[in-house]
């Protein structure tokens, strides 16, 4: 085993999680230019969704995934609803705490109705694959994560892109107002914003259960790691998403693996604080391209 | 102001007043017991084993009398596991419901951020979790039901290195039961002639150890000692072996938590560790049947503490040590207590010192006794 080659697969894996996370953050800030405090919950209902159709009714894995997709569509939409909408006029930090608030109802909800334990859908040891190159390893689940990660900024490209959808989304995000006025449905276009975003969280969380297990309070360090995903190459950009959670969960598994384990989860910060110092608007000032 | 509005200015005033009466502190016919613990949060079963214990114990109380003849009552507040929540709760007791004794806290952390607060009060802390060693030094109001993790430490340095690994890589999580019994291990180990190779870290509640492995295999060790809570060791196991790593694993007390035999599955298979002897006495088989009974499962080590902590304070209470102090001196006076832990006896420093720990380890997916 190539120490080297497999530390940057585990970074891979767990900056795949990160990058679907900071995906779906880019998408709802995107439109709205307001961080969506809730959206490692909804990433928390995900994996318990998933685990409750899957293990408590026993579905098959593919219309567990079909129902996770709708579980965080309909979070979104009523969380926008909730903690967005009656604060549109206000200035930001109404919907930062309407959305933290409605983050923790969530937790403790969850907390309430499948106990502190965690849970996880795979328990044992996945099966195990061994990499041609340098002898990595890899799990099955790990492979379907790298998978999802690229197949989700792939579609999610395609329908900021391709798509009447996307590109009044965009409209929305350069001016709302103005987008409005050549009869675009503003309100519309936030909502499915948002049903979209979370769908994706609720996805990532389905496929962390999978993975690592899922426990009612792992929301706020995943919200965490988004966010700083997302300030890398400037916050609201698709690919800077994408870029910004591969390469926070490989230089996270670097730090352990070449400087101390006990600087793990603080190099995070230190990311974040740098990046904030130095380059407020990101590496790339991707944040200016708006989806692109 | 009008003749209404004075009136409805009186009206909520009583209601007020009458409210305030109703949740003060003990009435004439009843006696309250704090109870400060970990009901939600991340090591949420920290509290909530030692709760469903409680209630076995308070049921049991008040059936036979209460306390000579006045009803027991057991007043919780939620610590969340952590070091503030835990000074919050205490607070609230200490002011609101004033008991002199509290059963309390669950983490290490929490018992340590409120054992100057117990002192100070002179209200008694008694935990049925809290293993650090560090605690020993708390002062003369604290005490425990479970020992120290000192001996743990220094029984798990025995039984390495009996079990032929004088080398080890060591794992901890940053918490102040893991760093304090990695503390205590690596002095133990280093001075009975072994030798740490090197030891890696992580966090509370996180969830991937991945890399931190690597690190511990790197510099090959015959067998890693892991000082990981339920949901982090069976992580760390399952991924461990997912890695190929398949070196045996020593661990402490919380791999007994079902959680970790359910997020490890078959990699939880042959791990040893240590845990506070199951006491398997009379006492203890009727506490079982008892708790079989009312939830289903079988109790883990920390129910059975739970309702041992609230056993000992009815029994010193029918005593007559009814305030701080009198608890404090009666559980100093205490010998041979029989609950479903086995026997109490209080040390100096308010620790068990009649209590020891097993080795255990996992077999078919049951906690059973290690066989050399």
């Amino acid at each position: 085993m190539n120490e080297l080659a497999q530390v940057t697969m585990n970074g891979l894996v767990e900056g795949s999680i990160y990058a679907i996370l900071a995906l779906g953050f880019a998408l709802s800030f995107g439109v709205l230019r307001k961080v969506n405090f809730a959206h490692g919950a909804t990433c928390v209902v995900g994996g318990f969704t998933g685990y409750f159709l899957i293990v408590n009714l026993s579905l098959p894995v593919w219309i567990a995934i079909i129902g996770v997709l709708c579980a965080g569509a309909l979070l979104g939409f009523a969380v926008e609803k909730v903690a967005f909408k009656p604060f549109r006029q206000s200035p930001p930090l109404f919907a930062i705490v309407s959305s933290l608030a409605v983050a923790m109802i969530i937790e403790n909800v969850l907390a309430a109705v499948f106990g502190e334990q965690t849970r996880s859908l795979t328990p044992g040891i996945a099966r195990r694959l061994v990499v041609p190159f340098f002898g990595v390893t890899l799990t099955t689940v790990q492979l379907l994560i790298i998978s999802v990660a690229l197949l989700v900024a792939g579609l999610m490209y395609l329908v900021v892109a391709r798509t009447d959808l996307g590109r009044q989304a965009i409209a929305v995000a350069d001016d709302a107002e103005a987008a409005m006025t050549w009869g675009i449905d503003g309100p519309k276009i936030v909502s499915a914003a948002f049903m979209l975003s979370s769908s994706v969280a609720a996805v990532a969380g389905c496929l962390v259960s999978f993975d690592l297990g899922i426990d009612s309070h792992m929301g706020t360090g995943m919200l965490f790691r988004a966010f700083t995903a997302n300030v890398i190459f400037g916050v609201g950009s698709l690919p800077g998403a994408l870029l910004g959670g591969l390469l926070l969960g490989i230089t996270e598994n670097f730090v352990a693996a070449f400087v101390s384990s006990q600087y793990k989860s603080a190099c995070t910060f230190v990311v974040l604080i740098i990046v904030l110092l130095v380059k407020p608007h990101g590496i790339l000032n991707l944040q200016n391209r708006r989806f692109s | 102001m009008t003749a209404f509005s004075k009136r409805t200015v009186l009206s909520i005033t009583t209601l007020v007043i009458l409210a305030l009466t109703a949740c003060s502190p003990s009435s004439k016919n009843q006696i309250l017991v704090g109870a400060a613990l970990p009901l939600t949060g991340p090591v949420a079963y920290y509290g909530q084993s030692p709760q469903k214990g409680m209630a076995i114990a308070l049921d049991e109380i008040n059936a036979s009398g209460g306390i000579n003849g006045k009803r027991l009552d057991v007043v919780y507040a939620d610590t969340f596991g952590t070091a503030k929540g835990a000074v919050n709760a205490f607070q609230k007791l200490a002011d609101v419901d004033k008991p002199p004794i509290i059963i309390g806290a669950g983490a290490s952390i929490e018992t340590l951020a409120i054992g100057k607060l117990a002192n100070d009060n002179k209200i008694v802390l008694l935990s049925p979790v809290s293993s650090a060693a560090e605690i020993s030094d708390l002062g003369p109001f604290v005490f425990r039901t479970v020992p120290s993790d000192a001996f743990q430490a220094n029984m798990l340095a025995k039984w390495v290195l009996e079990s032929g690994y004088r080398r080890v890589a060591v794992m901890f999580l940053n918490s102040s039961w893991s760093t304090s019994l990695k503390d205590h291990f690596t002095a133990d180990y280093i001075a009975m002639g072994g030798k740490i190779l090197d030891t890696e870290s992580a966090e509370v509640d996180d969830t991937d150890f991945r890399t931190q492995l690597l690190r511990t295999v790197r510099s090959s060790p015959p067998a890693i000692v892991a000082f990981l809570y339920a949901k982090e060791g069976g992580r760390c196991l399952k991924q461990a072996r997912e890695l190929g790593i398949t070196l045996p694993f020593f661990g402490g007390d919380p791999w007994t938590i079902e959680d970790f035999r359910k997020i490890a599955g078959p990699a939880a298979e042959g791990v040893r560790f240590t845990t506070p002897a199951q006491y398997d006495g009379t006492e203890a088989q009727a506490f079982r049947k008892k708790y079989v009974d009312r939830y289903g499962d079988s109790p883990d080590v920390y129910a059975a503490h739970g309702y041992d902590a609230l056993k000992l304070t009815a029994e010193v209470m029918r005593k007559g040590a009814m305030t701080g102090p009198e608890i404090e001196m009666a559980f100093r006076q205490l010998r041979g207590f029989n609950g479903a832990t086995g026997n109490t006896t209080f040390d100096d420093h308010g620790d068990v010192i009649s209590k020891p720990f097993v080795r255990m380890t996992i077999k078919n997916g049951q906690v059973v006794p290690f066989a050399n």
